[in-house]
């Protein structure tokens, strides 16, 4: 069995003259050309001096180039970080500041990155002895103040990940999957990685918002698998109602993950596609997918997030880290072979994300007499917009230096598109009356435009303690109260 | 045909929506090519046009919605009832 997924992608080149890659503009690169493109990728890589360990920054275009970029970091022996082309450059700068890259991948070809690269990395990060426990992906995802956390995965990781996902779907080499979502979100990117370990056919579509676009490729493409957020299915029925019923014989599965997708909508797609295996995950970057769920199989539990993926296990401890009984609410914690190691350069909360081997997602739930695993909320205070992480604290942080506010808090609030949208409530100085409109212009420097408040509301004063930590809790009871 | 009247209401709205000066709002302009454009701003945007014009499109009309030029054409002609949705394809 290959050892990494740069491994399989040569092995289906030498094997198999099939498709990998057909971009949004019709380009079809097969497996030997993604196996070519990315060994010269490298080759340029590792003529600037890039050494093995080094963090490479790509910056995840809409195009198939994307995918030997990443493939040839690895190939160099470098540990990929992918980024999104939004990415505000502040964020970037923090970005690359914790990672310090030797080098930044873009359309715009190879840059320098920062002139010391010796932080944050460890001695097997460089010489590791065995392929799968050499790192391979940096993934930034937003901690609980804002401040970007490096999940640092492995080549192990990523194949275990890849075989997980594909054993709980049914994946096949023969399937062709349109991937819309964006490659550098770990949902995106894990679908990528799926399809090239068995040396399946990615259709790469720029977003869902063009649904006669995505319509169109995956008639052309005579599709039999896609990848989407809830969102992006709110989004879709918004924009095409029924029209993916038309479909029904030909997909022959459908992922969805990374936010909670409300029960209507899961019953209203598996009715439009009676015979497609339509598979939820419930998952972390760090954790790659430990729950799933199959809308027909699971019919009348869809309530539930489901039960352990394949290769995963997981339980539910109290506040001391010691399992629970069925039926008692805890900290739902995952272990398995894609869990990762650590963050990157933060032993301390590394640390305090783990008990043992068990990783701690953070999230409450509770086992049921079956087997199944209910969600019962977040013990974190982070906002899940469609899928993308939102730390209040950032977004306030950003606002510290607008004329006009005195203070502002953020909170989740429902959202029929995106699930969870980013409320503000802000206290304007006397006699200044800030507007929805002039605040998003002003974040737009500091944030990315899925980070921006939807909803505002002027208040006299933010409750907070003593301490002067804002008190949430009480804001998102206001919001309950007003929604009800 | 849509009267210089839409014309100006739509690009208005997109500007206020994507904070962007009236000028950038190009008749070429559509999702992913200006960053608060994004999937879930299109459908953000398209609720505030149905909104702002008093109309609700059918799903013919709101997947030809792709660019600024679609928006003023849709929203400048006139309501067809009846309308479906082509099979898939």
């Amino acid at each position: 069995m290959p050892d990494s997924i740069l491994h399989a992608v040569r092995e289906h080149a030498v094997h198999s003259g099939a498709t990998a890659i057909i971009d949004a503009d019709g380009n079809c690169l097969t497996y030997r050309e993604l196996h070519s493109a990315t060994e010269a990728f490298a080759d340029d890589l590792t003529k600037t001096g890039m050494t093995p360990g080094d963090r490479v920054i790509v910056v995840a275009g809409k195009g198939g180039s994307f995918v030997s970029r990443y493939l040839a970091i690895h190939q160099a022996g470098g540990i990929a970080v992918p980024l999104d082309p939004e990415t505000p450059v502040r964020r970037m700068r923090m970005v690359a500041d914790i990672c310090r890259p030797r080098l930044i991948v873009s359309d715009e070809g190879i840059r320098e990155g920062a002139e010391d690269t010796g932080t944050g990395d460890t001695k097997e990060d460089r010489n590791g002895g065995f392929v799968s426990d050499r790192p391979a992906d940096l993934l930034f995802t937003s901690g609980t103040t804002g401040d970007p956390k490096g999940v640092l995965l492995t080549h192990g990781n990523l194949v275990a990940s890849a075989r997980n996902i594909n054993a709980f779907i049914g994946t096949t080499t023969d399937d062709v999957e349109i991937i819309a979502l964006p490659l550098s979100h770990s949902f995106g990117l894990g679908r990528l990685r799926c399809l090239l370990w068995l040396g399946a056919c990615a259709v790469l579509v720029d977003g869902f918002s063009r649904p006669k676009q995505l319509f169109r490729a995956m008639s052309d493409h005579s599709a039999t698998g896609m990848g989407m957020v809830p969102a992006a299915w709110a989004l879709l029925y918004k924009l095409s109602g029924r029209h993916i019923g038309g479909y029904a014989d030909r997909l022959r599965y459908v992922e969805i993950g990374s936010a909670p997708m409300p029960l209507e909508d899961k019953e209203q797609l598996a009715a439009l596609l009676p015979r497609t295996r339509i598979c939820m995950h419930y998952g972390l970057t760090e954790a790659s997918r430990a729950i799933f769920q199959e809308f027909h199989e699971d019919a009348g539990k869809l309530d539930a997030l489901g039960r352990p993926a394949p290769l995963a296990d997981v339980c539910v401890k109290d506040q001391r880290g010691v399992d629970i009984s069925t039926g008692e609410v805890g900290e739902i914690c995952v272990r398995g072979p894609m869990v990762m190691r650590r963050y990157w350069a933060q032993p301390q909360r590394t640390a305090e994300s783990f008990w043992g081997e068990w990783f701690r997602t953070g999230d409450l739930g509770r086992f049921d007499e079956d087997g199944l695993i209910y969600l019962h909320g977040r013990m974190s205070e982070i906002i899940n917009v469609g899928g993308r992480k939102v730390s209040p604290e950032e977004v306030e942080r950003s606002l510290r230096d607008m004329p006009g506010i005195v203070d502002a808090a953020c909170v989740a609030v429902p959202d029929v598109i995106s699930g969870e949208a980013v409320k503000l409530f802000v206290v304007p100085e006397t006699g200044s009356s800030p507007e929805l409109g002039e605040i998003r212009q002003f974040l737009k420097e500091h944030l990315e435009p899925y980070k921006l408040p939807t909803v505002l509301e002027p208040v006299a004063s933010i409750p907070r303690t003593t301490s002067g930590k804002i008190q949430r809790q009480h804001l998102l009871r206001k919001v309950e109260s007003e929604t009800e | 045909m849509t009267d210089n009247g839409t014309e100006r209401r739509v690009r208005a709205l997109i500007a206020e929506n994507l904070n962007i000066p009236v000028s950038e709002v190009s008749d070429d302009l559509g999702a992913g090519r200006v960053a608060e454009w994004d999937s879930m701003g299109h459908v953000r945007l398209i609720v505030a046009l149905e909104a702002e014009f008093g109309r609700q499109l059918d799903e013919s009309k709101l997947m030809e919605l792709e660019t600024v030029a679609d928006m003023i054409r849709v929203f400048g002609s006139d309501e067809s009832p009846g309308e479906s949705h082509s099979d898939a394809g």
